[in-house]
């Protein structure tokens, strides 16, 4: 299909959280999304403010699950002509405030975060890791090597850390960064008229509803269209889902329904 | 299926040996080929070391290798599965756990490379990627054929130079035909 945004989210800086675990930031692609996030690049800073003279932590990218909690990040986009998908959102930490909920899956790609053995002269909080492979929180390429969440699927940044003391409060600062395309996905069209009594009717209401298969998994309203120009409506469902439209109608405290056409597939 | 891959072996430490072997990759399909597209290894070192430090590298093996830790493959899009006769190993089940391989015998080298060493335990210590192919694989294929592995592994000059606290993490990108 084609890219229909391009943008950037940028994680709050975010504190150790005296755990061995931590979930930082998460990419999430909703179910009733109509686009996959390709992303470009995923990066992190760790600005150590204590010595540690034991092992450094490790960020690592997941797949997850069961996503919920944190803030939501403002998405920047590289043309302000362009308009990211709704349902994808980028969620950070806020410290103990917001805390993210998820389950990690597989790992994609793992960087140790980098410390301070003895608190002295320069701290490399940032290094230029676009020009660099350091701190990549995905593997540093130039190849077609789409790293893809499609709609239902969300990626984790999480640190593991040998112990809880490693990650202490106060000690550690993380920030993480992502740029993004987003993909349009394949649609169909569908599109009728509606009538009553046997005439078109404008302003009749058309809500449309998609759904993964004809169980009407995951099954959503896609929106809610206004009949106009001798009852016509449209609207399309992506390629392998299900559709199903049905209407109602008000008019001097009548109201009215009429069935639509069972599954609307392509 | 083919698509793009990848995996991470969990947090390897030293073993105070001269040789450690951290991580194969091995394609054993017979129809199927494996491209390698990024190959790095981190380190973080918490002892100090004044002799040389340890040598890296990567090299194709005779033969396929056996045990150590079967690794979780990472699918860069979830539309593609791997082919189950790719295989990655690394040395562990958990990070920082116990050493158990993977086996392999090493054959021509391919790329090496040092990584870091504190010679005096001060300041800060980063762990940058570091490349074990030529960063070239990325456009030009670098091909695992039917019954072909590569074996990411160490030679130390002393197992001195190789201790405990040694920590390694590696990472393999690659796709599949």
């Amino acid at each position: 299909m084609a890219v229909v945004f391009r943008g950037t989210a940028e994680s709050l800086s975010i504190v150790g959280n005296d755990a061995t675990t931590q979930n930082l930031f998460v990419i999430e692609n909703g179910f009733k999304s109509r686009v996959n996030v390709i992303i470009n690049r995923l990066t992190f800073g760790c600005d150590s403010l204590v010595a540690l003279t034991s092992v450094q932590n490790i960020v690592r990218t997941c797949r997850c699950t069961a996503v919920s909690g944190g803030v939501t990040l403002h998405k920047a986009s590289f043309d302000t002509t362009q308009t990211s998908d709704a349902n994808v959102v980028f969620r950070s930490q806020n410290n103990e405030v917001a805390l993210i909920t998820a389950t990690a899956g597989d790992t994609l790609w793992a960087q140790l975060a980098g410390r301070m053995h003895t608190a002295v002269e320069q701290q490399n909080a940032e290094r230029d890791s676009e020009r660099i492979a350091e701190r990549n929180l995905m593997p540093f390429t130039s190849s077609s090597t789409n790293l893809t969440v499609r709609p239902g699927e969300a990626l984790l940044v999480k640190v593991f850390a040998s112990a809880a003391a490693s990650n202490a409060q106060n000690s550690t600062n993380y920030t993480v960064r992502c740029s993004w395309a987003e993909d349009s996905i394949d649609t169909f069209a569908i599109s009728g008229t509606v009538t009553l009594g046997g005439s078109p009717l404008d302003g009749a209401k058309v809500m449309v509803i998609e759904a993964d298969d004809t169980a009407l998994t995951n099954a959503y309203l896609h929106e809610v269209k206004t009949t106009a120009g001798g009852g016509l409506w449209a609207s399309t469902i992506r390629a392998g889902k299900v559709g199903a439209a049905f209407v109602q109608y008000e008019s001097g405290g009548a109201y009215y329904t009429a069935p639509g056409s069972p599954y609307l597939m392509q | 299926m083919a698509g793009f891959f990848s995996a991470s072996t969990f947090r390897q430490v030293g073993n105070a040996a001269t040789t450690q072997n951290l991580l194969t990759i091995e394609n054993i399909d017979s129809t199927k080929l494996v491209w390698i597209r990024r190959l790095t290894v981190q380190m973080d070192t918490t002892a100090v070391l004044t002799a040389v430090s340890p040598l890296f590298k990567t090299s194709r093996t005779t033969g396929v290798p056996t045990g150590g830790t079967t690794l979780a493959k990472g699918l860069f899009d979830t539309s593609a599965s791997s082919n189950a006769n790719t295989i990655v190993r690394g040395s562990t089940a958990s990070d920082g756990g116990a050493n158990s391989g993977p086996t392999a015998t090493a054959g021509d080298v391919v790329w090496e490379r040092f990584m870091t060493r504190i010679h005096t335990a001060v300041g800060q210590v980063l762990a940058p990627d570091m490349s074990m192919l030529p960063i070239i694989v990325d456009t030009q294929n670098f091909v695992l054929r039917q019954n072909q592995a590569l074996l990411v592994h160490i030679v130390a000059a002393a197992g001195t130079s190789n201790p405990a606290t040694n920590h390694y993490v590696v990472n393999v990108c690659w796709e599949e035909d």
